[in-house]
């Protein structure tokens, strides 16, 4: 009878198991043509957990035709699990100053595991020179 | 007895914490629109849905390129904020939704990157007319009766934008999901091209309403 048990215990934590660890396969060309400008980082680091759902890969930016900077991240969720987060972008003037947007609102993002993603924001004015990346575990 | 009466009161205290702890959540308290604090819905567009869509679509706009560069007279690319008019909105949805709620965060963006500017003397039907009165007598008592003059001030409108929202709704058991759609053309007045377009999805699902996302 105990044995029984044990079994169906094992059986349905290996169902429970099986179905959180759903991990996506990616496949890209081994060398990229793409001329990417890439932005060497700063991080301030206070939440582990979310760094190992959330790792920032690499940061590229680059201006549309018409002089707006644009800046993509590439988010790797480390785990085996789908991980949901909330990321922001601020913009920042030549003056440092903060610059008020409709564009810098919270917005949220799911991976699967071991999933490659990028995000993107969108420089509000044309004299935005900096920028800072938020990243924030939902619930927080 | 003394232990007896410590433990009592000791008990006590900590029920009261956590009781005003309990209470203190509860309690009114402002909190950032923008923030990810706010009730998300199932069925209803949130605040939070209609800055996304708007921030997506003002995003995908400036990506474009479209806005804020115009030929001269003389054949010479000139950059000049674009003149938009708001164009026919369609709510297809089951709930009232005002068209600004998406529409104004987006000519905000277009306004303060200094693209596009909006022009408050046409209605959705493009006649004179529109959101702001005084202007609109002013442009009325202008313009003459068969449109061929305009005074130097009045300005030629560039783009229209319309707007569309859709709702799609599913279940399945106690799980619910509504996902909205927002799409959106800029139209070329002068061609009547839809020089760009996009869409922007917004599902959500779940049993109940929550706070935060």
């Amino acid at each position: 009878m105990a044995n029984r048990f044990t079994q169906l215990t094992l059986l349905v934590l290996l169902a429970v198991m099986v179905t959180g660890c759903q991990t996506v396969n990616t496949y890209e060309p081994a060398e990229s043509k793409a001329d990417k400008h890439i932005v060497f980082d700063k991080r301030v680091i206070t939440d582990d957990s979310l760094s190992n759902k959330a790792q920032l890969q690499q940061l590229i930016s680059s201006h549309t035709p018409d002089g707006f900077l644009r800046v993509q991240a590439q988010l790797y969720n480390g785990t085996n699990k789908r991980a949901k987060f909330n990321y922001r972008f601020e913009w920042f003037d030549e003056a440092g100053m903060l610059i008020d947007t409709p564009l810098s609102t919270w917005k949220q993002i799911s991976l699967a595991g071991r999933e490659t993603s990028m995000i993107q924001g969108m420089a509000p004015t044309k004299n935005t020179v900096d920028f800072k990346l938020k990243l924030l575990e939902p619930g927080s | 007895m003394n232990t007896l009466i410590r433990t009592f009161v000791a008990t006590l205290t900590i029920g009261s914490l956590f009781l005003i702890v309990g209470c203190e959540s509860e309690r009114a308290h402002r909190i950032d629109p923008a923030g990810p604090e706010t009730i998300t819905t199932i069925r209803r567009l949130d605040i939070q849905d209609a800055a996304d869509a708007a921030a997506a679509m003002s995003q995908s706009l400036l990506n474009s390129g479209r806005l804020g560069r115009h030929m001269d007279a003389t054949g010479q690319m000139i950059s000049r904020p674009s003149v938009i008019a708001i164009d026919r909105y369609v709510n297809n949805t089951s709930q009232q939704i005002d068209r600004d709620e998406v529409l104004k965060k987006i000519r905000v963006t277009l306004n303060k990157a200094g693209v596009a500017q909006t022009i408050v003397t046409i209605n959705d039907k493009g006649d004179l007319g529109g959101e702001s009165n005084i202007a609109s007598k002013y442009a009325r008592e202008n313009t003459a009766v068969d449109r061929t003059q305009y005074t130097p001030e009045l300005q030629l409108v560039d783009y229209s934008l319309t707007f569309k929202i859709l709702e799609k709704k599913a279940e399945a058991g106690k799980i619910r999901q509504t996902t909205f759609t927002f799409q959106m053309s800029l139209v070329d007045v002068k061609t009547g091209l839809a020089v760009w377009e996009d869409e922007k999805q917004i599902t959500k699902q779940g049993k109940n309403s929550s706070v935060g996302w």
